[in-house]
C-alpha cells in the first residue's frame, strides 16, 4: 500500500477560489492599466499644448496607483495551474485562461483610452454612444479572438471539462429561451422596459458559467 | 458506477496529478472519477486499463 499518507486524501480543487482568484487579480490588472495608459493620455495631451489641469490630475494619481498595485498583482499573481500537472494539455487550457485575461484587458482598454479622450464616462455594459473607432476595435479584438479561444479551449479540453462546458452551455441557453420571450412580451404589452441585449447577455452568461462550475464540483 | 481507482493509484503510490499525467487528463477529471462524479468514455476507461494492466471489468462495477 502507499507509504504516502497523503495521496488518498487528495482534495478536489476549489473552483470558487481559483475564479475568484483570477477575477480579482484581472481588475487589479485593469486599474494598474488603467493607471498607465491615462496618464499616457495624458501627457500626450500636454505635450500637444492642448492640455488642462485636469492632465496634470490624471498622471498625478495615475501614476502611483499603478506602482502601488505593482506589489499585490505581483505577489497575488495567479499560477494558474489549480493543482494540475504540468502537461501540453495543461499549458494549452493555462494559456486560454491567460488569454481570457488579456482579452479582458483588451477589450475594455479602447472604451478607457476613448473615455479619457472625450471626457465622458463612457460605462462598458451601457447604452450610451462609443466612438466609432473605439467601437471598431472592440469588436475586432472580441470578433477575432473569441471563436479562436472557443476552438483552443474545446480541442484541449478533457471529458470531465467538456461535460461541465456543455451543460453551462444548454443551461444558459434554457435560461436565455426561457427569459428572451418572458421579457419581450412583458414589454410589447407596457409591463416591463424595452428588452437589453446585454442584460440578457450577461445573464446568460452568468447562469452558464455557475451551472458550468456546478457541474464541475457535483458531477 | 463504483470503481477502485483510488485504490489501485494508493498503490502505486501515484498522486492525482500523477495519475491524471499518464491518462493525458486533468487532476480534476481524477477527482471527479474516483469520488464517482464521473463515469469515463470507453477510450478513457480503456486507457485506464492499459496503465493498470487490468481488465476494465476489474476496475469499473456497475453493480
Amino acid at each position: 500500500m502507499t507509504s504516502n499518507p497523503d495521496i488518498l486524501d487528495d482534495a478536489p480543487p476549489s473552483q470558487l477560489r481559483y475564479w475568484g482568484h483570477i477575477l480579482g487579480w484581472s481588475v487589479l490588472l485593469t486599474f494598474a492599466l488603467m493607471g498607465l495608459i491615462v496618464p499616457a493620455i495624458a501627457a500626450a495631451h500636454l505635450a500637444s499644448g492642448q492640455g488642462s489641469s485636469d492632465d496634470w490630475w490624471m498622471i498625478g494619481i495615475g501614476l502611483p496607483l499603478a506602482a502601488i498595485l505593482a506589489v499585490p498583482l505581483k505577489r497575488w499573481m495567479p499560477d494558474f495551474t489549480q493543482g494540475e500537472p504540468d502537461t501540453p494539455r495543461g499549458r494549452k487550457m493555462r494559456s486560454v485562461v491567460g488569454m481570457l485575461v488579456v482579452l479582458g484587458v483588451l477589450v475594455a482598454a479602447p472604451l478607457i483610452i476613448a473615455d479619457s479622450a472625450t471626457g465622458q464616462s463612457l460605462t462598458l455594459f451601457g447604452n450610451g454612444p462609443v466612438p466609432a473607432l473605439a467601437a471598431g476595435a472592440m469588436i475586432a479584438i472580441w470578433g477575432l479572438a473569441v471563436p479562436v479561444m472557443m476552438v483552443i479551449s474545446r480541442r484541449t479540453s478533457d471529458e470531465v471539462a467538456r461535460g461541465a462546458a456543455e451543460f453551462g452551455a444548454l443551461v444558459g441557453f434554457q435560461t436565455f429561451g426561457w427569459l428572451a420571450p418572458i421579457w419581450w412580451m412583458g414589454w410589447r404589452g407596457g409591463l416591463l422596459p424595452e428588452p437589453q441585449v446585454m442584460i440578457l447577455f450577461a445573464i446568460t452568461m452568468i447562469v452558464a458559467t455557475l451551472a458550468n462550475q456546478w457541474k464541475r464540483v457535483h458531477g | 458506477m463504483n470503481n477502485r481507482l483510488k485504490v489501485l493509484r494508493a498503490m502505486r503510490n501515484w498522486s492525482q496529478a500523477e495519475l491524471a499525467t499518464r491518462l493525458d487528463v486533468s487532476r480534476q477529471a481524477v477527482n471527479a472519477i474516483e469520488t464517482g462524479k464521473h463515469d469515463p468514455s470507453l477510450p478513457l476507461a480503456f486507457r485506464i486499463a492499459r496503465l493498470f494492466e487490468m481488465p476494465i471489468e476489474e476496475i469499473f462495477d456497475d453493480q
